[in-house]
């Protein structure tokens, strides 16, 4: 089961990677469910091998709820808020925001490594790569100051929990994992709610030049 | 053991009535049902303690009951008349009393529930629930504070669902009723705790997390602010002492020692510039997380003694909140300098806003002075007299900033005519400061409850 876990864990990282150099609030909306539907391919895996149900499950309300229906709920967001379909004004440029990316893997990885790693043995060191698609979350919500894009950042950190927990300690009951992912819908219901107010309350002057700003770099 | 359920049940059907589309029946309820929450915590006091698979309800569970039930009752009471000077609420009134009873029922269930996991989905659920009421105003202020508040708590509550994660590694369980004969060592434990209090730490307004509170404070409606500061973070601190009850390693108590002292420091630094009156009133509250967190990384009387000044907290920092709102009602303005004479204006507002902050800054003989002294005497047991003399600094510090304020705000001379507050507007307040004065009487009671908390 390791080697298919540390499959899963690589292609989250890359697409945690692609995270960081789009600019489309879409395309990023997309790669997180993208991410989470491999998660969930994932539980599917472990709950054929271990012969137990109780990871089909799972599988089925992290594809049904981070999968489909979160994302579903963002990009109708979009729709009504055009001017928000783009990050405009990131922190960071793209090239810099790869290569710290790039680097925070590695940061990362070695962290794990040297903090809990040489307490949990060889076999523990697979946890490392949802440790580092922690950080990798954690960096779009500081890298970007697009509400929504930040939404995906902290959605990616709860992804890399539900895989470490998942992966390292099967046995975690599944309360617990199902207390998480509709936590996790309140957290996104209200949140977008939220967004709804903030654009409400921008002028419509401000509207109007941000939704120009963003036709005039579509392409 | 359906007892113990009570409250929760309480704030449940209340939450459920509220949406009766009935003229004052949403405050009717909230108010019987918070009453009901009292009565059945103030019975479950002396009911035994029980630990089962899914109720786990110690002395601790108990005195945040009853703090959490009795604030319950206070703001539902307060918000029958503060919500009249709302002037462009964001949704009905009905919603609001729906929101502040999930609000108050996930805190009851994380206080009560057995599972870590479980305690985990209470306190984020308290962010789902309480992240609208931050926006009541509905003006751009508060709508960014209640986004801020969204996206950095629930960030930093990640960090304390991976503390889950790793407790359960290192132990096998999440049941709080099975750490009540073991404890869990190792370097894993260790770490799962660490994180625990950098996690829960981000709720509880610890240092250098602590940046969304006086934002969500300065802009909530006051019964809001009043519960975030009286129970809610204080529930925050009642996860991190789970943690710590069941991990044996002492380094995650000297971590949170260290960061307690860093967010008492900051916390009275900044109270000395405050501009703001409920801004001020949220620094006090980071001051006072501060203080406790220090008390509970003690054990023995500093825990006892962090436990008596969260309680006298809660009971006076309720109090002052929902005096400010009181006073935002006449001057429609926190500015601290355009606040000027509230003693003549508001008598009772102004010297229940006097003594209240008394209360809320640990001045004899109210219940926080019992707390604090207990937590320094721990202090200079453990550490000597150079970082007792530290911590009792920051807190002196604290005290002058806060009350001369206060003191500037209620008695300066000024020419107005006086315009109180209706009998519940001022009684509320007054209520909940006399509770804080009596604390003093219960503390050998309080001792007694959580001492098996702590591990006496």
């Amino acid at each position: 089961m390791l080697p298919a876990y540390g499959v899963t864990g690589f292609i989250i990282i890359v697409l945690g990677l692609f995270l960081q150099w789009q600019v489309y609030v879409s395309r990023i909306v997309f790669t997180f469910a993208a991410s989470s539907i491999v998660i969930a391919v994932w539980f599917v895996y472990q709950g054929v091998v271990t012969d137990s149900f109780l990871p089909i499950v799972l599988a089925v309300l992290t594809a049904g709820v981070r999968g489909v229906l979160i994302p579903i709920l963002i990009v109708r967001n979009l729709h009504v808020t055009p001017w928000r379909a783009r990050e405009n004004n990131p922190v960071m440029g793209t090239a810099s925001s790869i290569l710290l990316a790039l680097a925070l893997v590695i940061f990362s990885l070695w962290l794990f490594g040297w903090s809990i790693g040489r307490y949990v043995g060889a076999t523990g060191m697979y946890a490392a790569l949802p440790f580092a698609m922690l950080f990798q979350g954690a960096f779009l919500i500081i890298s970007r100051r697009n509400a929504f894009i930040q939404m995906v950042g902290y959605l990616v950190i709860e992804n890399a929990a539900l895989l470490l927990g998942a992966w390292g300690f099967p046995q975690l009951p599944l309360v617990i994992e199902a207390a998480v992912v509709l936590d996790l819908l309140g957290i996104v219901v209200v949140a977008r709610i939220i967004m709804r107010m903030r654009e409400e309350s921008i002028s419509m002057d401000d509207r109007t030049a941000k939704a120009a700003s963003a036709e005039e770099l579509r392409g | 053991m359906w007892v113990y359920g009570l409250p929760i049940f309480c704030a449940a059907a209340a939450a459920l009535l509220s949406l009766v589309p009935l003229v004052t029946f949403d405050e009717f309820v909230s108010v019987t049902a918070a009453t009901v929450a009292v009565m059945s915590s103030v019975l479950i006091m002396f009911m035994p303690n029980v630990a089962s698979a899914e109720i786990f309800v110690d002395g601790l569970s108990k005195v945040m009951l009853l703090t959490i039930s009795v604030v319950y009752l206070t703001t539902t009471a307060f918000s029958i008349t503060y919500l009249k000077y709302v002037e462009n609420p964001l949704f009905k009134k009905r919603i609001y009393y729906l929101l502040l009873n999930l609000f108050v029922l996930s805190m009851l269930f994380s206080v009560t529930v057995a599972n870590f996991g479980l305690i985990w989905f209470a306190v984020e659920a308290t962010t789902v629930t309480s992240a609208l009421l931050v926006a009541l105003d509905n003006n751009q202020v508060a709508i960014e504070a209640s986004w801020r508040y969204v996206i950095i708590v629930s960030t930093g509550l990640v960090i304390s669902l991976l503390a889950n994660i790793l407790l359960f590694a290192a132990s096998g369980t999440l049941n709080a009723g099975t750490f009540q004969q073991v404890t869990v060592s190792g370097h894993l434990a260790a770490l799962a705790a660490a994180l625990a209090i950098v996690g829960y730490g981000t709720k509880a307004g610890l240092f250098p997390l602590y940046t969304w509170l006086p934002d969500v404070h300065g802009t909530a409606p006051s019964p809001v602010s009043a519960l975030f500061s009286a129970v809610l973070l204080p529930v925050a601190v009642f996860a991190i002492v789970r943690f710590l009850g069941v991990v044996s390693d002492p380094g995650p108590r000297l971590l949170l020692f260290v960061l307690g002292i860093l967010t008492l420091g900051t916390a009275a630094l900044i109270l000395t510039v405050q501009r703001d009156l409920k801004r001020m009133f949220a620094y006090s509250t980071i001051e006072n997380m501060g203080t406790i967190l220090i008390g509970v990384s003690l054990g023995g009387a500093g825990a006892i003694g962090a436990v008596v000044l969260l309680v006298a907290h809660a009971f006076a920092k309720s109090a002052v909140f929902y005096l400010s709102g009181n006073i935002l009602s006449r001057y429609r303005t926190m500015r601290i300098s355009s606040l000027r004479g509230v003693r003549r204006t508001m008598p009772v507002t102004g010297m229940t806003l006097f003594f209240a902050a008394l209360g809320v800054t640990g001045a004899p003989p109210f219940g926080a002075f019992v707390g604090e002294f207990m937590i320094l005497s721990a202090i200079y047991a453990r550490y000597g007299l150079a970082a007792a003399g530290l911590v009792g600094f920051f807190i002196a510090v604290s005290f002058v900033a806060v009350n001369a304020r206060v003191t500037s705000i209620v008695f300066s001379p000024v020419r107005g005519e006086r315009q109180e507050r209706g009998i519940v507007g001022v009684t509320v307040p007054l209520v909940s400061t006399m509770l804080s004065l009596g604390v003093i009487a219960f503390v050998p009671s309080i001792g007694r409850l959580v001492a098996g908390a702590f591990g006496l």
